[in-house]
């Protein structure tokens, strides 16, 4: 990983390759103005370029003279191997004194293969696969029938006993086994706790040919990995809006909606043409046929799982939250109107409670936490935050309802973290003049969970909120103004933001991410109170959900929403789910993990729990109303009020 | 062998607070021990009565206060005079109900001018009550604050919503500020951290907790308020070591069983013995939980409960 060294300040922080140059400095914690989002053109973040290679656009915004002394504008440039570069004063928002600090590294996002270290190899086979069935061709003197020649083989050949074959397989076998001449290929299927299946034949051998479809199901994003089920190797991935997004943004809109006339049969039209056309997709782009495909494993959450089978979850939102199912049983790709081989089988990763679903479960296993002899916090950061505890040899789990913060909702200019949205902010404390930077650098349109995180974190820091998150109205800066509702912090100007209007953060805005981040933090607190545990006996942390690269671990832990630990346990696994549900495609073992964690975390349910409310009300405060369990950010706040006395 | 009675130890010890000046100043607070525990630790300072004084003629009161206050409710300070000389009040609580926005919205000129006149009447502590709107009270609180310099006076309620500007007054003229938080052991913790982050000495608040009548939810407010004094005591938490102060006589008047006469139910009572035992016995229950001030308006009420204090405090 390069180094990149920033002058004066003399701080080293490691990114990856090809890492843009403002991001490296936001990492170190270097000021530098910039106030575009990353786009290239508020030309405010020039740096020096004084040893070292880099990838840089040119900009209007410099001199023939300024680019021949080597200076760039920071947002349009990447790091090619080890670079040093200056940072001259009018490049400085304020005159605080630098914060910056030498030997950060990027956040540890666990990539597949990370993740597959973490889990023991297996060589078994996939629970769906193809098989080679030969079979010995009949005669006047073995004249048995072609299914019992079959059954007879599969027993054989590949130990399949009591196997279920439809009457539509059936159909199909005398031609098939003749054409191929008594060698066929079976689909078989073998599910977790019920008897294998033959859902259907292919003349010869087609092995080669066998691909599956992991699927994950989000409430909001549905996101599709081809996987040949031969090598393992994932194709091809795609995402999408899931489209039931059009019938309510949450689950318990849904669950609503579903139960309206037709609603279900709605809902579930919706994510299945959602799920199709990015099967096509992803097929196209690896140029495998549809009919290649033999098998879909999907995991998300209950009520996402129960809709894409097609199962009401009317009953999931009223007392006593009662699932229709938690393990469902394998249906046919087709009978669902996914498309693939006629004989493609649809699994489900089972969902342990209403509100403990598949996508939780599948990245459990993904993280490798039911093989580690660690004690492992598992935290899926979303609407719903999901919080798993364990190890290989017990698990507890809990579901807080954070609301939409962390996805932009419920906040006034808040977005996914889709392009434009802003994702990191720095604060000069002098000022209060703020940095920012947005996804793909484009200009900004909003901001979305990790840019909340960072604003509030460093609006706090700075001094310019309470710890009640409410906005200091006596400070005296062009950033803090009265607006519409209220006071409120403006992130960027009317003139450079991508909607024509200044993006802003207001005390409601702040007020929401302090519930989020207190009802994270009250399900992390409650889950270990119900083990008399003390967090920090916690080996691991597994961070699950979109935030990735960008989310500030300090700052996370600076606002309190996730206990204060050693950086290096902490490790970030992106789409859990997605991973998790590749992992089962691949190998019958890990599916019938999946299911056994199913079967034996224990679920805590919160609403009945008289201690969440009492830890959620201590933890909506900056950073926690129990000061003592935050010692670093109450130093760090400490230090910060000293710079500003001084200052 | 003989029995030892078991003794439970603490670690923290309430915090003394001091309102008046001079001769006149009163500390409240300093407990080392649960209410009336004595044999586990000190209770140096009894509870204290703070009768309560409007600075306009109650309307709509209840036959058996009217009775017994007769004509001194028209006039703040004569009424003033009244709980301290004939009936032994520890300090007085002007309850500042003619600011009201949504009744007469007197200025904060007018009650600050009462109040002066109420300290200057009486030499025992003050302590003032705004009306609970937030906004209003921060304009009154400020006046009352820099109007009355000679004394420290408890201000209140402080809330979530207003605390910083009646902090900031308070700050500047010495005196005392009542948290106030809606029963909540958190939230008045939280409180407590903010105003205490501005600079306010700890030893310059008073924790209003919310509190509910019998009948009406006293025991929420029984139960947070006995949670504050063991997180103060047991865990030595220091921001939860505040005395407290409990706003009951309009909660105990307010109580249906308080308020209505023998015409309306005629199986229940006499009036008078009943609305005196409503607010007596929430007062008696609150000083239960660690209740170190009670403001109270009947002085028959007043003269139970401080027998009762009297009494428990003597073992």
């Amino acid at each position: 990983m390069p180094n990149v060294t920033f002058e004066p300040d003399d701080v080293t922080v490691h990114v990856k390759d090809g890492e843009n140059l403002l991001r490296a400095a936001m990492m170190a914690d270097v000021l530098v103005t910039a106030s575009c989002g990353g786009d290239g053109t508020c030309g405010k973040c020039r740096m020096i370029v004084e040893n070292g290679s880099v990838d840089t656009r040119g900009s209007s915004k410099l001199s023939k003279a300024q680019v021949a002394q080597g200076y760039v504008l920071a947002c349009v440039t990447r790091v090619i191997g080890d670079v040093s570069v200056r940072i001259p004063p009018e490049s400085r928002p304020g005159t605080a004194p630098s914060r910056a600090r030498s030997g950060r590294v990027a956040n540890t996002v666990l990539s597949a293969d990370d993740c597959g270290a973490r889990i023991p190899r297996r060589r078994d086979s996939a629970a769906i696969a193809k098989r080679v069935v030969t079979m010995t061709p009949p005669d006047l003197t073995d004249n048995v029938s072609d299914l019992t020649r079959l059954v007879q083989a599969l027993r054989r050949q590949h130990k399949l006993t009591d196997v279920v074959i439809p009457i539509e397989a059936v159909r199909a076998l005398p031609h098939i086994g003749r054409d191929g001449s008594w060698s066929v290929t079976a689909l078989c299927a073998e599910p977790i706790g019920s008897a294998p299946m033959v859902s259907g034949f292919q003349p010869g051998d087609t092995t080669a040919a066998s691909y599956g479809l992991a699927v994950d199901i989000g409430t909001t994003t549905a996101e599709v990995s081809l996987v040949d089920l031969n090598s393992g190797e994932v194709l091809a991935s795609a995402a999408e809006y899931n489209a039931q997004v059009a019938r309510g943004e949450d689950v318990i809109t849904r669950v609503i909606a579903s139960a309206k006339d037709d609603g279900l049969r709605d809902l579930q039209r919706l994510v299945i043409e959602t799920i199709s056309d990015l099967a096509h997709a992803v097929c196209s782009q690896a140029n495998v046929s549809t009919d290649d495909v033999i098998t879909y494993i999907a995991a998300g959450n209950t009520v996402m799982t129960h809709l894409f089978l097609g199962v009401s979850p009317e009953h999931i939102r009223m007392s006593p939250y009662i699932p229709a199912a938690a393990r469902f049983p394998w249906v046919s790709a087709r009978e669902l109107g996914l498309p693939g081989h006629p004989g493609a089988r649809v699994a489900t990763i089972p969902c342990p409670a209403s509100w403990l679903g598949g996508d939780i479960v599948a990245g459990v296993v993904a993280s490798g936490l039911p093989w580690s002899e660690k004690l492992t916090l598992f935290v899926d950061i979303g609407t719903n935050g999901e919080i798993v505890l364990g190890n290989k040899d017990w698990l507890v789990a809990c579901s807080c309802s954070a609301g939409p913060a962390f996805e932009g909702g419920g906040i006034l200019n808040g977005m996914r973290a889709a392009s434009g949205a802003i994702e990191q902010v720095r604060i000069d404390p002098t000022t209060l003049e703020p940095v920012i930077l947005s996804i793909d650098n484009a200009k900004p349109l909003g901001i979305c969970g990790s840019g909340l995180i960072d604003a509030v974190s460093e609006l706090f820091m700075c001094g310019a909120i309470d710890r009640n998150g409410k906005l200091d109205a006596d400070l005296d800066s062009p950033w803090i103004r009265e607006g519409d509702y209220g006071l409120e912090y403006v992130l960027v100007g009317s003139e450079e933001s991508g909607t024509g209007d200044a993006i802003v953060l207001t005390e409601t805005d702040i007020e929401n991410l302090i519930r989020a981040k207190a009802a994270i933090y009250a399900g992390i607190s409650v889950l270990a109170e119900s083990l008399d545990l003390s967090l920090d006996r916690v080996d691991e942390v597994i961070i699950a959900g979109g935030f990735g690269h960008y989310l500030d671990l300090e700052r996370v832990m600076t606002i309190g929403m996730i206990p204060e630990l050693p950086l290096e346990r902490f490790s970030f696994i992106g789409n859990g789910s997605l991973l998790g549900a590749c992992h089962a495609i691949r190998s019958r073992e890990m599916l019938k993990r999946a299911s056994k964690v199913a079967e034996t975390v224990t679920y805590l349910e919160l609403s009945v729990n008289a201690a969440f409310m009492e830890s959620y009300i201590s933890a909506s405060f900056l950073p926690h109303t129990d000061t003592t369990l935050f010692p670093r950010s109450e130093q760090l706040l400490e230090t910060h009020r000293m710079e500003r006395v001084g200052s | 062998m003989s029995f030892t009675e078991p003794v439970k130890k603490t670690n923290g010890t309430i915090r003394e607070v001091t309102l008046g000046s001079g001769d006149g100043a009163y500390v409240v607070g300093g407990e080392t021990a649960l209410p009336f525990h004595t044999f586990e630790g000190t209770m140096p300072h009894k509870p204290a009565i703070a009768m309560e004084v409007f600075d306009v003629a109650p309307e709509g009161w209840p036959a058996p206060l009217v009775d017994a206050l007769g004509d001194v409710l028209a006039d703040p300070v004569a009424w003033a005079r009244a709980c301290v000389d004939t009936y032994g009040a520890d300090m007085i609580c002007v309850q500042l109900a003619s600011t009201d926005p949504h009744g007469n919205d007197a200025d904060p000129e007018q009650a600050a001018a009462t109040v002066r006149a109420v300290v200057d009447a009486v030499d025992v502590p003050v302590v003032v009550y705004g009306t609970g709107n937030a906004e209003k009270d921060t304009e009154v609180l400020k006046k009352v604050a820099e109007t009355v310099t000679d004394t420290v006076l408890g201000l209140g309620p402080a809330t979530e919503d207003n605390y910083k500007a009646i902090t900031a007054a308070a700050l500047g003229y010495g005196h005392v500020v009542i948290m106030e938080s809606p029963i909540d052991v958190n939230m008045a913790k939280q409180l407590n951290i903010l105003a205490t982050q501005m600079g306010l000495p700890a030893d310059r608040i008073l924790i209003d907790p919310s509190i509910g009548a019998v009948g009406y939810g006293i025991e929420y407010a029984y139960t947070v308020m006995e949670r504050l004094r063991l997180a103060a005591l047991n865990q030595n938490d220091s921001m939860t070591q505040m005395p407290m102060i409990c706003n009951l006589g309009k909660e105990a008047w307010r109580a249906k069983e308080a308020r209505v006469g023998l015409d309306e139910e005629p199986t229940w009572g006499d009036h008078a013995k009943r609305g005196v035992l409503w607010e007596a016995t929430t007062a008696i229950s609150l000083t239960m939980s660690g209740a170190d001030v009670l403001v109270m308006r009947h002085p028959e009420a007043v003269r139970l409960v401080r027998t009762a204090i009297d009494e428990l405090a003597a073992g």
